[in-house]
């Protein structure tokens, strides 16, 4: 009786230190998260655009309006393609840059493991800015791609390059990011490991598939689902780059957003859009997280 | 133990509530000072604007001017770009930290801005009628309207124009750049005949330089190729009337045709630094004063014997009136709870008084040096005090003569999705299939028209 009262006790301690250490974050999302869901939510349901004093109640006809909108169609259908692009090429460099640093001599792993990660320190509008003047018509590069190979590409113009310079900007910022994380795993696999693979013979792509990829999967597991958040949130790139076009080619989420919301100033339609988007982004995330636990499952995470 | 977690908690929460909340309390305008009223001033985003707006509320903040007996003191700052003014003026209005005035509003943003009740008409008002005829407004104003009413008071106005190369307009053997249709087809077929031998010695490898032609998402491009050509074509029309799809089939048409003569000499493709570069490679751009500086940086001459010029808007017969889309912004005075009488009346005397009949020519000429942008009077040409300054702008002194024939963008809250449509359904196809064309001979663009006018109709909720 009196060691179960001890043991009450103990809990009911234990569980107010636990509600103080939560509290932060529970008021955290409660002011910046789920108020501002709910009132994002009733936005949606009106056709205010933040200035004008009367709103009117307009149901679910923002949700209807979707359906039929092509930028949005064409927003979603983006999303899944950047997914695609982003997740599977940011992991295959990330990776590759994991496994070149971690067989460098300790004293240039220090430096070169920086310099790939600066690119990730680089703001999304200098970034933009250079691409749009390496890309333009009489950038150096192209005069010398029209005077030795005859090619005139309109790399913004056309929706099959414009969509590849999107991707190629975010891996190459990334990248070198997500590479620390990779690094990171690489070196913990203890050497009592690696000297078995040696003694077993198994080298080269054998051991990374069946060795490296296998004992850091909790890592890859992250920088998947950090690559797919980061696959929703491209914003600054089309913006500055290509606008969402050509032919809506390199439209995202956010753009179709912010323009609705604070270009076209329909900004109950804009939150309509800003919650069906955080509907597919928590779904898609939700699928990846299944598909990745499955594979930790199977090697024994 | 448990009175320590209890006041551990309790010191959690209060902290962590009041840093949460830090920043969520509205900027308070009112000054504690009962005697001074604070009235806040946001200018546009640009470093030249704001200097220029500090100088003069220092000014006006010395002459100890008072309303309702208290002291005005004008507070200016930039107006938030997140991303863009429009958004940041339209975020303070929803979190309550709108100003009393700003300038950097156009005809279209107030439009959306009268609406939603958010800013006050200025029409009947007596100080309003006095700076209108101290600037001698009185026809340029009424192209401002909103819904019959007047809001903004219009500040500066950029006429577009065409800019052209005269280096190799020279070269082509014309001394002028073209007035009308005609004298567009006479240089672009010149153009055309030449490519090869003096346009190539000169570097000059496309006629017109205008990739936005192809890009809906930059919807607000059609005011500058679009518009400018309609009012040439139209004599000065409105194509959108508030809610009304003004739009002549025949002049769009012939606008349409106008940039389709251009025909594989036009530019698609993604330029930087056109008209700075030693030997610039197009022949002609559409233009306003923005670039008048780095010009000047790059050691480029402005007039017919100089490197280039700004040509006008291309009409129908030489006589015509060039009318023009003016790239136009101005002040507005904002109605929200949170401004109160006296700051209004402050926002006002500042107006008054900046623009009243002794210092207006003085505020429009320092705005003039300040940004190389034309003010909104209608006796620029002829005023002068302000002769010694286009004596040594020559740039600027042709472009005020197209000052009283610019027509600001449509009072409309859905112009973005009327020009989104417009070029979507109607420019984009169009120059598409005249940009492989090699003639000046442009084909019909009815069917063009008429997909655009539909898409207006149906994007823009026009009747």
């Amino acid at each position: 009786m009196k060691k179960e009262a001890v043991r009450n006790r103990t809990n009911y301690r234990n569980n107010i230190i636990g509600w103080i250490f939560s509290t932060p974050y529970l008021l955290y999302s409660l002011i910046f998260f789920l108020i501002p869901l709910v009132w994002a939510f009733w936005i949606s349901t009106t056709d205010w655009n933040l200035m004008s004093s009367s709103k009117k109640f307009v149901g679910l006809n923002n949700f209807k309006k979707m359906l039929s909108d092509e930028r949005i169609q064409a927003a979603f259908f983006n999303s899944l393609k950047y997914l695609i692009f982003i997740v599977i090429l940011t992991v295959i460099i990330s990776l590759a840059i994991g496994l070149l640093l971690h067989n460098l001599p300790d004293k240039l792993k220090g430096i070169l493991a920086v310099l790939f990660f600066i690119p990730y320190l680089t703001s999304g509008v200098a970034t933009s800015v250079i691409v749009k003047y390496f890309f333009s018509y009489n950038s150096v590069f192209n005069q010398f791609l029209r005077q030795h190979f005859s090619l005139d590409i309109k790399w913004l113009q056309d929706p099959k390059w414009a969509f590849g310079i999107m991707i190629g900007i975010v891996i190459w910022k990334m990248s070198g990011y997500y590479a620390l994380f990779m690094l990171s795993a690489i070196e913990s696999i203890s050497d009592e490991v690696n000297d078995a693979c040696k003694v077993d013979g198994s080298t080269g792509f054998n051991k990374l598939f069946h060795v490296i990829i296998p004992m850091i999967m909790p890592t890859l597991t992250t920088v998947v689902i950090l690559g797919s958040g980061l696959a929703f949130g491209i914003f600054t790139e089309p913006y500055l780059l290509t606008g969402g076009g050509p032919a809506l080619a390199t439209t995202t989420w956010q753009l179709e957003i912010f323009n609705t919301s604070f270009v076209q100033f329909q900004s109950g339609y804009g939150a309509a859009i800003a919650i069906v988007s955080a509907i597919q982004i928590f779904i898609t995330i939700r699928i990846i997280t299944f598909f990745m636990n499955g594979l930790n499952k199977k090697y024994g995470w | 133990m448990n009175k320590f977690l209890k006041r551990v908690s309790v010191l959690t929460l209060a902290v962590t509530i009041g840093a949460s909340l830090t920043g969520c309390g509205g900027q308070k305008s009112a000054s504690g000072d009962n005697n001074k009223v604070v009235v806040n001033f946001w200018t546009a985003p640009q470093k030249v604007q704001y200097n220029y707006w500090v100088k003069k509320a220092a000014d006006f903040n010395a002459t100890n001017t008072k309303t309702n007996g208290k002291i005005i003191e004008m507070k200016v700052q930039q107006m938030p770009e997140s991303p863009s003014s429009e958004a940041g003026l339209q975020n303070s209005i929803a979190t309550d930290t709108v100003p009393a005035i700003s300038e950097n509003v156009s005809r279209g943003f107030a439009a959306t801005l009268a609406k939603s009740d958010a800013i006050y008409p200025l029409e009947q008002e007596q100080w309003f009628k006095d700076v209108v005829s101290s600037r001698k407004m009185d026809k340029s104003i009424q192209g401002w309207k909103i819904n019959n009413q007047q809001y903004v008071l219009p500040l500066y106005v950029n006429p577009m124009m065409f800019e052209w190369n005269m280096v190799a307009l020279r070269a082509l053997g014309f001394k002028t750049p073209p007035k009308t249709i005609n004298d567009l087809k006479e240089v672009i077929d010149k153009f055309r005949i030449n490519k090869d031998t003096k346009m190539k010695q000169l570097g000059v490898t496309s006629g017109f330089y205008r990739p936005t032609l192809l890009r809906p998402d930059q919807w607000f491009d059609r005011w500058f190729d679009f518009q400018m050509e309609y009012e040439a074509l139209s004599g000065g029309k409105s194509w959108v009337n508030g809610d009304t799809l003004a739009l002549n089939k025949t002049t769009a048409n012939e606008v349409f045709k106008l940039f389709g003569m251009f025909g594989n000499t036009l530019q698609t493709a993604d330029l930087s630094n056109i008209w700075q570069t030693a030997k610039p490679s197009i022949l002609a751009t559409i233009n306003a004063p923005w670039d008048i500086q780095s010009m000047r940086a790059a050691n480029k001459k402005y007039g017919l014997n100089g490197d280039y010029i700004y040509g006008q808007p291309i009409v129908k017969k030489v006589s015509d009136i060039p009318y023009s889309f003016g790239d136009t912004k101005g002040l507005v005075l904002y109605k929200h709870k949170n401004v109160t009488a006296d700051q209004h009346q402050g926002a006002v005397e500042f107006v008054k008084w900046i623009y009243n009949s002794k210092n207006s020519s003085k505020t429009d000429l320092d705005w003039l040096n300040a940004t190389t942008m034309l003010p909104v009077r209608g006796d620029l040409t002829t005023n002068q005090y302000f002769k010694t300054y286009f004596d040594k702008n020559s740039e600027l002194k042709d472009l005020a003569k197209y000052v009283p024939y610019t027509i600001p963008c449509m009072a409309n809250d859905k112009m973005n999705q009327i020009q989104t449509a417009l070029t979507q359904a109607g420019m984009e196809p169009y120059i598409q299939g005249t940009s492989k064309l090699n003639t000046t001979l442009a084909p019909d663009a009815t069917p063009y028209v008429d997909a655009a006018f539909k898409a207006m109709k149906e994007q823009g909720g026009l009747k």
